[in-house]
C-alpha cells in the first residue's frame, strides 16, 4: 500500500495479546483515516451502551494516510472512544512526533480493549508489540514517565504517549500526552487508558512510508509549503502561536473574564501572547515536518517548557480572574505533568468561583479554599485535590455538569458546558458561528469540529460567493452561519482525517476539497474524487451523529448554556449581544436533513 | 560544510524527511543521513550529521580502505571495497554513520546543494560560506560502546550547555520576574 500501512493493531489488555488486521480498501475510501477511521470503527465495533471505563470499552488511536510524509503539518493523531465525561462520542487530537512514529512502526490504527491486572505499557516496534511492566511508573507524572521509559529502553528517539496521575485516579477529563506537552486532552481519553491500567504507548519504527506518485506529491507539498510561508499570519503565528488570541479576543470583546461574566478586561496586556513572547519565550518548537513552528519554549528560570497554547493560558488567567502570567505558566506545567484537560479544569474553577461570588455556594462547600477570583493558592490547591480526588476534588473530578448537579441550588445554570463537555475560551455572544459549532459539535462544547474562522475575516464578497450570504463574514450575525458551519465542519473533518493541523488547514484557509483529493490521490494511489470526498465527510459526520443518538443524545441538547442565550455582554465590542441559537440550529438541521 | 544554529532548530525534522526522500524516494528516519535529536525535558532540538571532523576516525580506521574524501569534502563509500563490518559506525563519536542494508550511510552533501538546507526555513542549518577549519571531535572507549542513538543524544546534550546558559543569564540579567530563583 502507498501512504497507508493498511494495518490495524488490535490489543487485548486482559490477555496481554495482540493481533494485526488488514484494513479493507473500501473502509479507507469511506473513512480516510484519523478521526474518520476512528469514528466509523467505533460505531461499528463498540457495543451500544458500553460503560466507558469498563474492559469492553474500546480506545482507538488513528493517524492519516499522509502522516509521516513531506506534507506539512500533517502528523497528528486522533484518539477516540466513548467519553467517560460526557457519555457520547469522545476524541482528542494532538500533534508532535508520536503520530508519524506510529506510521513508521507499521500501523494506521491501534484498537485497545480489555483491562490489565497490573500497570503496563506497550512498546511497539516495527509491527511487533511488547507488554512491559509499568508498576514502577504508577503515580509518576507524564514527564517522569516519558523520561524513565526512554532510559529503560536506552533510546531517546522513542516516541511516547502517556497518562499522568489524574488519569490513573480516573479523573474524568484525563489527557494523553506525547512529546511531554503535545496533548490530546478533551473528553477524557486518558481516563479510558487509566481504567485499562495502560500507562503509556512507546513507539519506534523503521518502516519507510512510500507514496504512489512521489514527484507530483512532492510538488504539491512544496506548493503548500510556500502558501503557508507566504501567509499574512505566518509571522504572528510563529511568534505567539495561538496565544496571539488573548489580545485579539479582548479587542473584540469575547475574551472570557471571570467565568464569562465579561468579554473584556483591563489586564490582558499583562497576560498576552505578546508579553509571553517578549518576556519568556526562548525558541520555537514544531510538530513533525511542519514549516510553521508555532509552538514556543518558555524559560523563566523557575519553570520551563513548551506552550502554553491559548486555551490553557486564558484558562489560568482571565477565565478565572488571575492576572499573573508567571503563575499561569506554572499551572500550565503542573497540568501538563498531571495530565488533565485545562479547558474542563478551568471551567470547574471558574464555576466554583462564580457560585461563591453569587452566594449560591460557600467556601465550606469547597473544603474552605479561598476561591475568590484569581486566588493562586486556592487555584493550585483545588487542582491538586482534583488530580488526587481528595475531599471536594472527588466530586469535581466528575466534570462541571455532574459536580453542579451534585451541589444543586441552581448552580447548574452557571455550569458552562454542552452535552457535558465544558466550553472553550471564546464567548459565543460575539462569534455566532462558533456558538453554533459548540451547540452541534459531536463531542460537546468545542470549536474544533467546525472552526468557522471565516466569520472573523470580514470578507463579504467571498462570503456571498462561498456561502450565499455576506453576513457569513460578520461575526455578530447569525444569518449564513449554518451554511458556513456546514462547510467548515467538512474541512475540519478532512483535516482531522488526513490528519492535518486545523490552524493551518482551516484557520489559514490552506486546505480545500480539491487539494485534499489531489493529495490523497497522489499519496495513496486510491481514487478519492473531490465531489465524493465532500459526501464522505458528510457521511462520517452523520455516523458520529448516529453514534451519539444510539448512546442516548437528545436533539434538544444541541444548544448553548442559558447565559449565552439570555444575558447580553455588558462591555466591549460585542456588548449587547446574545446568541439566537435556536434559529441557527433549526436552519442547520434543515441543511443536514436531521430530525428534531 | 554546514553551520548549525542550535537556538533556531525547532525539531521539526524536515531535514530528515527531505534527506530520505531525496536519496531513496521514501520517508524514513532510518534512511536519513541527518537525524534530529530532541531532548524534550531541556527544550533542545538539533540535527546530527557528518561534520567531516578533523580526525576522520571512520576513514582512518576502515580496514578495507573503503572510505575516502569526495569532491565536496564529504566522506564517500566505495561499495565494492566495503564489507559492512560496522567499524566506521563504532568509531564515529557522534553517531553520524550507520550501516543500513549492509552499507554505511552518512551525509554526502548532495553534490554541494544539500536538500536539508533547502527545507530548513528557520535558518538553523546553513551552508558555511567561510569554510571554517574542521572541528575536532573527542573519542574514547566509553563513547565507542554507545549505540549511534546514544552517541547523538550525548553529543547534542553536551553542545547544548552553552545555549542553556544563555537562557539562564538572560533571565537573571533582565530580572524579568523578580520573585524567581534560578535553579541549576
Amino acid at each position: 500500500m502507498f501512504g497507508y500501512t493498511g494495518k490495524r493493531l488490535i490489543i487485548d489488555l486482559t490477555e496481554h495479546t495482540y493481533k494485526v488486521e488488514n484494513i479493507e480498501e473500501s473502509l479507507l475510501l469511506s473513512s480516510i483515516g484519523g478521526r474518520g477511521l476512528n469514528s466509523v470503527t467505533l460505531f461499528n465495533r463498540l457495543k451500544p451502551q458500553t460503560e466507558p471505563l469498563s474492559p469492553e470499552s474500546i480506545l482507538l488511536f488513528g493517524i492519516g494516510p499522509l502522516t509521516g510524509t513531506c506534507l506539512p503539518a500533517s502528523a497528528r493523531f486522533t484518539v477516540s472512544g466513548k467519553s467517560p465525561l460526557t457519555g457520547i462520542l469522545g476524541d482528542g487530537n494532538a500533534g508532535g512526533h508520536w503520530a508519524s512514529e506510529l506510521k513508521f512502526a507499521g500501523f494506521d490504527q491501534i484498537s485497545i480493549s480489555g483491562k490489565s491486572n497490573k500497570w503496563i505499557y506497550l512498546f511497539i516496534f516495527n509491527g511487533k508489540v511488547e507488554f512491559r511492566n509499568a508498576e514502577y511508573l504508577k503515580g509518576k507524572d507524564i514527564f517522569e514517565t516519558t523520561t524513565l521509559i526512554r532510559k529503560e529502553l536506552k533510546d531517546n528517539s522513542i516516541q511516547i504517549s502517556a497518562i499522568g496521575p489524574a488519569s490513573e485516579n480516573l479523573v474524568k477529563f484525563g489527557s494523553i500526552s506525547c512529546n511531554l506537552t503535545r496533548i490530546a486532552a478533551r473528553t477524557g481519553m486518558g481516563t479510558i487508558m487509566g481504567s485499562k491500567k495502560l500507562k503509556a504507548i512507546a513507539l519506534k519504527g523503521d518502516i519507510p512510508v512510500k507514496i504512489k506518485h512521489p514527484d507530483k506529491f512532492l510538488k504539491l507539498s512544496q506548493l503548500l509549503d510556500k502558501k503557508i510561508e507566504s501567509h499574512p499570519e505566518f509571522g504572528r503565528r510563529k511568534k505567539m502561536g495561538t496565544t496571539m488570541l488573548i489580545s485579539q479576543l479582548n479587542k473584540i470583546g469575547i475574551l472570557p473574564t471571570n467565568h464569562f461574566q465579561n468579554g473584556i478586561n483591563d489586564y490582558s496586556d499583562k497576560i498576552s501572547g505578546e508579553t509571553l513572547s517578549e518576556k519568556f519565550n526562548v525558541k520555537n518548537k514544531a510538530c513533525f515536518n511542519c514549516n510553521l513552528p508555532c509552538s514556543r519554549y518558555f524559560f523563566t528560570g523557575e519553570v520551563e517548557g513548551e506552550g502554553p497554547e491559548y486555551e490553557t493560558l486564558c484558562g489560568f488567567t482571565s477565565r478565572i480572574g488571575q492576572k499573573d502570567l508567571h503563575f499561569a505558566l506554572k499551572m500550565n506545567d503542573y497540568v501538563n505533568r498531571m495530565g488533565l484537560d485545562s479547558i474542563t479544569l478551568t471551567e470547574i474553577i471558574g464555576w466554583a468561583m462564580e457560585c461563591i461570588q453569587k452566594g449560591i455556594l460557600s467556601f465550606s462547600d469547597f473544603d474552605n479554599l479561598n476561591l475568590v477570583w484569581g486566588n493562586k493558592k486556592a487555584i493550585f490547591e483545588l487542582t491538586r485535590k482534583i488530580v488526587y480526588r481528595e475531599g471536594v476534588g472527588d466530586i469535581l473530578a466528575e466534570g462541571v455538569k455532574k459536580a453542579s448537579e451534585y451541589f444543586g441550588k441552581d448552580s447548574e445554570k452557571l455550569a458552562l458546558h454542552v452535552k457535558g463537555l465544558e466550553i472553550i475560551c471564546g464567548d459565543p455572544r460575539g462569534i455566532k458561528g462558533y456558538g453554533l459549532t459548540y451547540a452541534i459539535s459531536s463531542r460537546g462544547a468545542d470549536h474544533l469540529r467546525a472552526e468557522p474562522f471565516f466569520e472573523l475575516t470580514c470578507n463579504k464578497k467571498e462570503a456571498k460567493k462561498r456561502f450565499g450570504y455576506e453576513e457569513a463574514a460578520d461575526r455578530l450575525e447569525e444569518t449564513g452561519k449554518p451554511e458556513l458551519v456546514n462547510y467548515t465542519e467538512k474541512i475540519a473533518l478532512l483535516c482531522d482525517s488526513i490528519t492535518m493541523c486545523k490552524n493551518i488547514g482551516l484557520c489559514m484557509d490552506i486546505l480545500d476539497i480539491q487539494t485534499c483529493a489531489e493529495l490523497l490521490n497522489y499519496g495513496t494511489g486510491l481514487n478519492f474524487n473531490p465531489s465524493k470526498l465532500y459526501e464522505t465527510a458528510e457521511h462520517i459526520i452523520n455516523i458520529e451523529r448516529e453514534f451519539n443518538l444510539r448512546e442516548g443524545l437528545k436533539p434538544e441538547e444541541d444548544t448553548l448554556p442559558e447565559r449565552f442565550i439570555k444575558e447580553p455582554l455588558k462591555n466591549g465590542k460585542s456588548a449587547g449581544h446574545t446568541v439566537n441559537i435556536k434559529k441557527m440550529v433549526d436552519r442547520y438541521y434543515e441543511i443536514k436533513g436531521w430530525k428534531k | 560544510m554546514f553551520i548549525l544554529d542550535l537556538k533556531l532548530c525547532t525539531g521539526c525534522r524536515r531535514c530528515e524527511v527531505a534527506c530520505s526522500f531525496y536519496h531513496f524516494k521514501l520517508f524514513s528516519r532510518k534512511y536519513s543521513r541527518i537525524k534530529v535529536v530532541k531532548i524534550e525535558e531541556i527544550g533542545i532540538d538539533a540535527p546530527v550529521f557528518c561534520i567531516q571532523c578533523k580526525e576522520k576516525y571512520c576513514l582512518n580506521n576502515c580496514p578495507q580502505k573503503a572510505l575516502y574524501t569526495g569532491d565536496y569534502g564529504e566522506i564517500t563509500v566505495d561499495v565494492k571495497k566495503c564489507n559492512g563490518c560496522n567499524l566506521c559506525s563504532l568509531y564515529c563519536p557522534i553517531g553520524a554513520i550507520e550501516i543500513i542494508d549492509g552499507y554505511p550511510i552518512l551525509c554526502d552533501l548532495c553534490q554541494g546543494n544539500p536538500e536539508c538546507i533547502k527545507v530548513c526555513n528557520t535558518g538553523a542549518l546553513k551552508i558555511d560560506e567561510n569554510k571554517k577549519k574542521a572541528v575536532s571531535l573527542h573519542l574514547n572507549k566509553f563513547i565507542m560502546k554507545k549505540s549511534p542513538e546514544e552517541k547523538r543524544y550525548n553529543y547534542i546534550k553536551k553542545i547544548s550547555k552553552e545555549l542553556r546558559n544563555k537562557w539562564k543569564n538572560r533571565i537573571m540579567k533582565e530580572n524579568l520576574c523578580s520573585d524567581i530563583q534560578v535553579n541549576d
